[in-house]
């Protein structure tokens, strides 16, 4: 038995209906595959977003502070920009106790990398993370693992 | 165009995009690549996601592409990070892991700020590892290494034997020696290719050997009591063990030429007003075979066809010969490549003597780094290699050396610090390389480990001299577990 499934029934179009189950099927395959976004919430109930963050970052061999390390970061990077200083924005240098301080950083997707010296294991040590800054509180922690 | 050729047409376009528009994990994926179903989302999730451990970048992530399976096995710059049956060895377990009563903890917890893996999901990645971190497909990594193709490390303290693939470089297997304590420290290995088994010697007298494809026990041989030190493989595929101290009847200390065919041995005892605390053999059926003993100033010709009978005493120092001088402390000993010279590393004047096996007399004597212990030979290239364990001289602040001595000038030609208190050696002369293992145990001043093991201790690591460039290799370092005393390979 042949069977039009495009044949007209008795007194009614398939061309509507049919023309929205196509664009609905071409629509939901063509979605982007992202999480969802989630909606930024203050850190502190009554907090409200700041545009710009003090930056409190550490950079960490495992547990072991890396002292005098030095920090790249740039902005609007989520990946790996590279090993090169001219890959990023600006250079902070650790103090010696592994810590280092940005002000007045504004708020938005960040890279950061160190590098440094581990005395323990006699080695040069470096690596980096993407970072996210809301603006959720005044201080945002970074931790920068490097790794020899 | 009539109105059914275009619905027909639309409907076809309308096909070909919303299939070929389908987000990627919706493809089925049948390549080795693939992890299984229920262990890849949590590496995707924690692991490899946009500026960490990806494709892009990973090189800031300690090398550690996570994307799939193949990169995974691959390991970062430190070597293996899931060894297969191993989660007590796996890395990866421990940075995401939180709970140390189900796993080491690494700091710090991946992903950093988390959201961290659950105990559920923690419980599942160590029953993957358990059961060989099989690929989707049920591939096991490291599967099918030929058996000339995997070194051998034995980890003194951890009672473990790490066997590291020659080609890749990874540490593919870790294997558990017996806890029994009656077999004592596991004190040498030995692979031999004669029986197809891998042998580790026991302090207290035990032989255990296995199988090189199974890695199950295949023969088990119980030797006098006393304190076994070393094993050598013989040029008739027989072994050689070399016992330290003898039992309470002999003093002298002893060897016993193992035959692992027949599985049995004979020993042969040395009075103490001869030898005293023997602990180097080399040798071989044209040149003869030579023991080193800790306390003399001398080498020992053996004969094996008289029952271990010294047949001659080579001087070290030119002195009347002393079994009790230990002035020199003779640690290991090598034939030269035209076996007309024995080299004898010194450990207590870090001096490597070189003897005239024709004349008998100390030929040379070449002040290498202190406490000598493990030479080889490179013969391609006429090099004599040999660790200096606890030299603290030759690159100060550190401890220990590798010295490359010219075997037609027998002058050092190049040193290098290749990591914390290098020992035993092996040249892989088919790839170039030569494997160093550091032991690491100092505790007053090691190297820290970066992972852990069952075992207390800070672990070893494993690095190569690159013999076509003689450079160390930057690139290469296989941390390995607590106190890699020895190898052996094919």
């Amino acid at each position: 038995m042949n069977v039009n499934l495009l044949a007209k029934p008795e007194g009614r179009t398939w061309s509507f209906p049919l023309l929205l189950i196509m664009c609905l099927m071409v629509s939901v395959s063509c979605q982007k595959d992202e999480d969802p976004v989630p909606v930024p919430q203050p850190a502190d109930p009554g907090d409200s977003f700041h545009d710009h963050v003090h930056i409190h970052g550490m950079v960490m061999h495992h547990s072991r502070a890396i002292p005098m390390a030095d920090v790249y970061y740039k902005m609007g990077e989520k990946d790996f920009p590279g090993s090169s200083p001219d890959d990023y924005d600006a250079h902070v240098q650790a103090d010696s106790t592994g810590a280092f301080h940005l002000d007045d950083l504004p708020t938005g997707n960040y890279y950061f990398y160190g590098t440094g010296w581990d005395a323990a294991i006699n080695d040069s040590v470096f690596g980096g993370i993407p970072t996210h800054i809301l603006g959720d509180s005044a201080t945002t922690h970074v931790h920068v693992p490097v790794t020899e | 165009m009539s109105v059914k050729l275009f619905q027909w047409l639309f409907l076809g376009l309308t096909l070909v995009l919303s299939v070929s528009c389908q987000n990627e994990a919706f493809e089925p994926r049948s390549d080795s690549s693939v992890l299984p179903e229920d262990i890849e989302p949590l590496i995707s999730t924690a692991c490899a996601v946009t500026g960490c451990h990806d494709a892009i970048s990973n090189e800031a992530a300690a090398g550690l592409d996570l994307t799939d399976w193949n990169t995974l096995m691959a390991g970062s710059r430190n070597n293996a990070v899931v060894v297969p049956y191993s989660p007590a060895q796996s890395a990866l377990l421990f940075i995401l892991n939180r709970d140390e009563d189900v796993a080491p903890v690494l700091q710090p917890t991946m992903p950093i700020g988390g959201p961290y893996l659950s105990e559920e999901e923690v419980a599942l990645l160590i029953d993957w590892i358990s059961a060989g971190a099989p690929n989707a497909r049920g591939d096991i990594a490291f599967e099918q290494i030929p058996q000339d193709q995997k070194l051998y490390i034995l980890n003194n303290l951890c009672r473990e034997v790490a066997v590291i693939d020659l080609v890749s470089g990874s540490i593919m297997r870790y294997h558990r020696l017996p806890e029994a304590q009656e077999f004592g420290f596991a004190a040498d290995i030995v692979v031999d290719p004669a029986t197809g088994m891998w042998c580790v010697l026991f302090a207290n007298g035990w032989v255990q050997c296995f199988d090189v494809r199974t890695s199950l026990p295949a023969v088990n041989l119980r030797l006098p009591e006393g304190t076994w030190r070393s094993l050598e493989r013989m040029d008739d595929g027989t072994l050689m063990a070399v016992n330290w101290s003898g039992n309470t009847d002999f003093q002298g200390g002893q060897c016993a030429l193992i035959d692992l065919r027949a599985r049995n041995y004979q020993s042969f005892e040395f009075p103490d007003d001869q030898v005293f605390f023997p602990v180097g053999w080399t040798g071989s059926a044209t040149a003869g075979y030579f023991m080193s003993a800790y306390l003399g100033n001398a080498v020992y010709q053996v004969s094996l066809s008289k029952d271990g009978e010294v047949i001659r005493m080579l001087s070290l120092d030119g002195e009347p010969f002393d079994p009790q001088a230990g002035r020199l402390r003779p640690f290991s000993t090598i034939l030269s490549p035209d076996e007309q010279f024995l080299y004898v590393a010194c450990e207590r004047t870090g001096e490597v003597r070189k003897v005239d096996l024709a004349t008998g007399q100390l030929d040379r004597v070449i002040t290498v780094g202190y406490f000598p212990q493990e030479m080889v030979i490179d013969r391609e290239r006429h090099i004599l290699f040999v660790t200096c364990t606890e030299d603290e001289e030759t690159f100060p602040g550190r401890k220990g050396s590798l010295y490359a001595i010219d075997l037609r000038t027998d002058e050092v030609m190049q040193t290098w610090q290749p990591g914390y208190q290098p020992r035993a050696l092996w040249m892989d002369g088919k790839r170039q390389f030569l494997y160093i293992a550091n032991r690491n145990v100092d505790p007053q001043g090691a190297d820290e480990p970066h992972h852990y093991t069952e075992c207390e201790g800070k672990n070893g690591y494993v690095t190569r001299i690159d013999l076509a460039s003689m450079q160390l290799d930057d690139d290469y370092r296989a941390e390995v577990s607590v106190d890699p005393l020895a190898m052996s390979a094919w």
